[in-house]
């Protein structure tokens, strides 16, 4: 499964609407498209965290990093390159 | 103002004020980010009980409580005595905040089986200018082992601009404090400062202090 899949799957998996058409690419704003409720950001920077084995400091902690699953992928590639 | 083209272009007060009340609004997701985020650091370390138990006094929608249980697990107990509160929390609440009840009652006649491990409140002890009797409240309901987290609005030049620009809330009594202030008056009442971190990145300044129950 592609990092894009794994994360779209995430954020699947915790959405707050409930229909069945809910679609979004992977440059939408999951933040302003409200599918996601106010909790969700602290529970993705989890997620990645344990996810994909690293930690996100609190400089990183920019909504920006978090807001589109293409924004998610390359924060964790930025990270997993400069480990 | 004049441009470099001699023109003098318009400036629109009331314009210019509702773009700096935008710039400076609420964003919950925000938020959680940078509360998150000044949790993490303020509990960096401390022994928290499995699946704690909290509670959180003067709750609103219970955003802290629901922040906390999210990211350590266990229950959440709310208490307010605001209507308006209560109803806004059970819109917005998911299937997932099942762990928490909500108590719509006056927080100084709460009665209680059992002291929980967390204590918090979140914009609550601001609006108090005695602190005692809030801050005693917060220690009665918390085991001896457990720990109390508060946290308010810090006084610095972001927070009073954002409540300038957001005459609406500003209700009654609310005092800004200082890190230095805040530490001052909670040990004065009696309890024992552990830690305080300061938030980053919000479109207000807020301190978070964890105590000894």
């Amino acid at each position: 499964m592609s990092m894009h899949e794994q994360i779209r799957n995430f954020i699947q998996d915790n959405l707050v609407v409930f229909d069945d058409d809910v679609e979004f690419s992977n440059e939408d704003n999951i933040f302003e498209l409200g599918f996601v409720n106010s909790l969700f950001a602290m529970k993705l920077v989890t997620y990645i965290e344990s996810e994909f084995n690293t930690t996100i400091e609190s400089e990183e902690m920019d909504i920006n990093n978090f807001n589109t699953i293409d924004n998610i992928v390359n924060f964790i590639h930025s990270k997993t390159v400069y480990q | 103002m004049k441009l470099k083209n001699g023109e003098v272009a318009a400036f629109n007060v009331e314009s210019y004020f509702h773009n700096v009340r935008d710039l400076l609004s609420e964003n919950a997701h925000l938020l959680a980010l940078v509360l998150g985020d000044v949790l993490r650091k303020l509990l960096r370390g401390v022994q928290i009980q499995p699946e704690p138990r909290v509670l959180e006094l003067g709750a609103g929608t219970g955003f802290l409580t629901r922040l906390l249980v999210t990211m350590y697990g266990g229950s959440g107990a709310l208490v307010d005595n605001c209507r308006t509160s209560f109803d806004a929390y059970n819109r917005i609440k998911d299937k997932s905040e099942n762990r928490i009840t909500y108590q719509l009652e006056d927080l100084f006649a709460l009665k209680v089986a059992e002291p929980f491990d967390i204590v918090c409140s979140f914009g609550l002890i601001e609006h108090f200018k005695e602190k005692q009797e809030i801050l005693s409240i917060h220690r009665e309901h918390c085991r001896p082992d457990g720990y109390i987290i508060l946290i308010v609005p810090m006084d610095s030049f972001l927070t009073r601009a954002y409540y300038e620009v957001h005459p609406e809330i500003n209700l009654g009594y609310r005092e800004l404090l200082t890190k230095k202030t805040a530490l001052e008056q909670i040990q004065t009442c009696g309890l024992q400062p552990v830690r305080a971190e300061a938030s980053q990145g919000y479109v207000y300044d807020f301190l978070t202090v964890l105590c000894k129950g």
